[in-house]
């Protein structure tokens, strides 16, 4: 190979590896036969090593908070806007298959009720409303069934209250 | 556990909701795109917004993140072009982009003093030094070939340009790196007399 042929480039791409054999032994040979050559080839790795090993910067301590701070915040409405999305569509599916139901329902009834009440069907009648009648009325008059209802109502108050006081004071801190 | 996770495994954490991945990601990474950000940008501060915003972006396009390159090269591609359009945003020395501005000043190859004196005493310092008076598409190449040890093709994916363009890139920014350095050293000999 051609000495004088041989440009700086040519050892930065050999240094690199960026020239592959039979090239780059044909390289090496006319370098090792050079001493100025050679000189330059050392300076290349010489510069190249400390290119490589050169230290990385280091960004202040609170980067990676920051950054998840930030991204935290923008994922933040994303996802509750998911959660109500997936709640709506689960809600509106349960009404839809209620609502379904009962008009299905009110129409079978309705198709199969006969034109005028019978005899024997408002004897009947009359016996499930005074049986009814009767469990009301003992209902009622039942002070320890009303005394649970009234512990319940305030667990469920008590309950609602604190999600409230709660939720406010996320909003706050959030603010 | 997570720490000895591929960036494609870390990923797809990411995806399916583990923030534990994304801090993993940012740890991984950060201080390789802060290094490249700096090579846009003097001041530190400019350096973590562009840094900052750079892994927000990423964040935000992962599920777009095409697995046909590495996952270091489309985020030095994201940080390229965020600080490039930052650069034309505040209105810095887009111009000093222009190679044709900043003719290479080589000093003579034959110059031996000079080059013996490279030989010994190029240290990290003086690298750091001669890479900051760097045009920005210079540096960049540097660091990203020597440092953060990116092929031709990944550094012509990560500034959208052709992978031999980018060789005649690199090599114009060396000679330039070498004329910083040359510059650098004789400053220290003439200092010392």
């Amino acid at each position: 190979m051609n000495m004088n042929r041989i440009t700086e480039e040519k050892l930065w791409d050999l240094a690199d590896g960026l020239i592959s054999e039979p090239e780059a032994g044909e390289l090496i040979r006319s370098i090792s036969l050079d001493p100025k050559l050679k000189q330059k080839f050392e300076e290349i790795k010489a510069i190249k090593i400390s290119l490589a090993s050169m230290e990385l910067e280091v960004p202040s301590s609170s980067f990676t908070a920051n950054v998840m701070a930030k991204w935290r915040a923008e994922i933040a409405p994303q996802q509750s806007a998911l959660k109500t999305l997936v709640n709506r569509k689960i809600i509106y599916g349960v009404a839809a298959i209620f609502i379904v139901s009962i008009i299905g329902l009110l129409f079978l009834v309705i198709g199969n009720a006969p034109a005028e009440p019978s005899a024997q069907y408002l004897a009947a009648s009359n016996q499930v409303q005074n049986v009814v009648n009767s469990q009301v009325d003992s209902l009622i008059s039942n002070r320890n069934l009303w005394f649970a209802f009234l512990i319940v109502d305030a667990v469920l108050l008590l309950v609602f209250v604190d999600k409230l006081l709660s939720r406010n004071l996320q909003h706050k801190n959030v603010a | 556990m997570i720490k000895h996770l591929s960036d494609i495994e870390l990923i797809d954490l990411a995806l399916n909701g583990n923030q534990g991945a994304y801090v993993d990601l940012l740890n991984r990474h950060q201080r390789y795109v802060f290094t490249l950000a700096l090579r846009f940008v003097k001041s530190r501060e400019d350096a973590e917004e562009i840094a900052q915003d750079s892994f927000l972006k990423a964040f935000r396009s992962l599920a777009a993140f095409q697995r046909t390159s590495k996952f270091t090269t489309w985020l030095y591609s994201i940080v390229y072009t965020t600080a490039m359009s930052k650069l034309r945003k505040g209105k810095l020395d887009t111009a000093s982009l222009d190679d044709e501005e900043h003719p290479i000043i080589v000093q003579n190859a034959s110059d031996d003093d000079t080059s013996s004196a490279i030989e010994f005493k190029v240290r990290g310092e003086y690298l750091k030094k001669a890479i900051d008076n760097l045009l920005p598409d210079d540096a960049t190449i540097i660091t990203l070939f020597y440092l953060h040890e990116q092929s031709l093709e990944e550094i012509a994916a990560v500034i959208n340009m052709p992978a031999n363009t980018v060789k005649v890139k690199l090599h114009r920014a060396r000679q330039r790196l070498r004329a910083q350095l040359e510059l650098l050293l004789k400053d220290e000999v003439n200092e010392l007399l």
